[in-house]
């Protein structure tokens, strides 16, 4: 639904600032470029298909059944554009979770960041709990919503897709996150390991 | 069009590795091993045109036209709506084609530019324009005709008669096309000129 995109957007850019702290507290231009990509590339990748699913497979619920206009968006130039609005709803939320993250750490407020990413994950179950109503009925557009002629959340096909894009997106998130610790950990170890030799050369 | 987006993505990525490779050749032979900044500042403009460019027009194009965007190969895209979770993955599945082609596209160049095998690297993406080019015209009339899958395969008691063409601007089509291809044209044009003019420095500098 587009009224969590955007905080879950953010907390994948703030989870992915926090997973790489050590190298946007540093100096390297190369890990900053390094870590700026990566959020790029896994907002592309990993969010920005997970609304396009929603919102052509499942429009109206997709929008909160907040308009009907979307229920048939083919032939139209004007409703078609709503496209470019979703990248931009989902990329840059991530990418401004980075820039802000990257500021609180390069600042000293580590802490802040780990509040964010929180707050948003709360802020997430928060809309959920108070649009239930939309949220756990599903209907295919908006008339069919007001006319209370819909399904459960919980019914395939429906349930299918949320499951498939759900792990993917939270499961592509988890291995992203601990994939970058590792990263670090390495030139971490590789960097302790010189340290090391320079001080004893034959260890 | 699905047949172009796609290869377009791994072309424009390849592309800027040749446009840029006095530079970054330079930069990489002095962190002999390790990627240099320059080829993160190359995968983030790749990812940036592929996600921001090349993904929003193709997916405005086959929100709005699907049968046209994909030459009527499949009827699956014209039935995305409640018709289960499979159709709903096409357009992901496309996004996440045209990021991936982006990004295959530069890693590809990259290795190529360092091992000394850049003589494949223009070749390479020219081939890929050609036989994205064969493929569209292999498929005369479809891209020159604008209704649904049906229509197009003359099937379900739908003619080919009945399509429109795409000058006519039938259900706004054109307008929509012509702004796609002019946002394309622009970004490619900020792209190439952003690489240059960082060419032309260096060589100054050197």
């Amino acid at each position: 639904m587009l009224a969590i995109d955007v905080p879950i957007a953010l907390l994948a850019g703030l989870a992915l600032v926090e997973s790489g702290r050590n190298m946007l507290k540093g100096n390297d231009p190369n890990q900053h470029h390094f870590m700026r990509s990566i959020v790029l590339l896994f907002a592309v990748f990993f969010i920005t298909p997970v609304p396009f699913y929603f919102f052509l497979g499942w429009p109206a619920w997709e929008v909160n059944f907040l308009w009907r206009w979307q229920d048939n968006i083919h032939d139209s130039p004007i409703k078609a554009a709503v496209s470019f609005a979703i990248f931009l709803f989902t990329v840059g939320p991530a990418y401004i979770g980075f820039l802000v993250g990257k500021y609180w750490l390069r600042k000293e407020q580590d802490v802040l960041v780990k509040i964010g990413y929180i707050f948003m994950a709360a802020l997430v179950g928060v809309i959920v709990y108070a649009t239930r109503d939309i949220t756990f009925n599903i209907a295919s557009t908006y008339e069919k919503f007001q006319a209370k002629e819909f399904y459960s959340f919980w019914s395939p096909p429906f349930f299918t897709g949320w499951l498939l894009v759900t792990i993917y997106f939270w499961g592509a998130l988890f291995i992203c996150y601990f994939w970058i610790r590792k990263k670090i950990n390495n030139i971490e170890g590789k960097c302790e390991f010189f340290k090391v030799c320079a001080v004893n050369p034959l260890s | 069009m699905v047949q172009i987006d796609i290869p377009a993505a791994f072309v424009v990525s390849m592309f800027s590795i040749d446009l840029g490779r006095k530079l970054i050749k330079r930069e990489a032979e002095k962190r002999s091993g390790a990627k240099p900044a320059i080829y993160y500042r190359y995968l983030f403009r790749s990812i940036f045109f592929a996600g921001f460019v090349i993904a929003p027009a193709g997916i405005y194009l086959l929100a709005g036209w699907p049968g046209w965007e994909q030459i009527y190969w499949c009827r699956r895209f014209e039935e995305l709506i409640h018709t289960g979770w499979v159709n709903a993955l096409l357009p992901a599945f496309f996004i996440m084609a045209i990021v991936l082609a982006g990004y295959c596209g530069h890693v590809l160049g990259y290795r190529w530019l360092v091992s000394g095998k850049v003589k494949y690297l223009r070749p390479t993406y020219i081939v890929v324009l050609i036989m994205v080019t064969i493929v569209v015209l292999l498929n005369y009339p479809s891209f020159l005709l604008v209704g649904t899958y049906d229509q197009y395969h003359n099937l379900n008691g739908q003619t080919r008669e009945a399509m429109a063409e795409v000058w006519s601007n039938p259900y706004g089509f054109s307008v929509a096309w012509v702004g796609v291809m002019i946002y394309f044209i622009v970004a490619l044009a900020y792209l190439v000129l952003k690489i240059r003019k960082e060419n032309q420095s260096y060589i100054g500098k050197s």
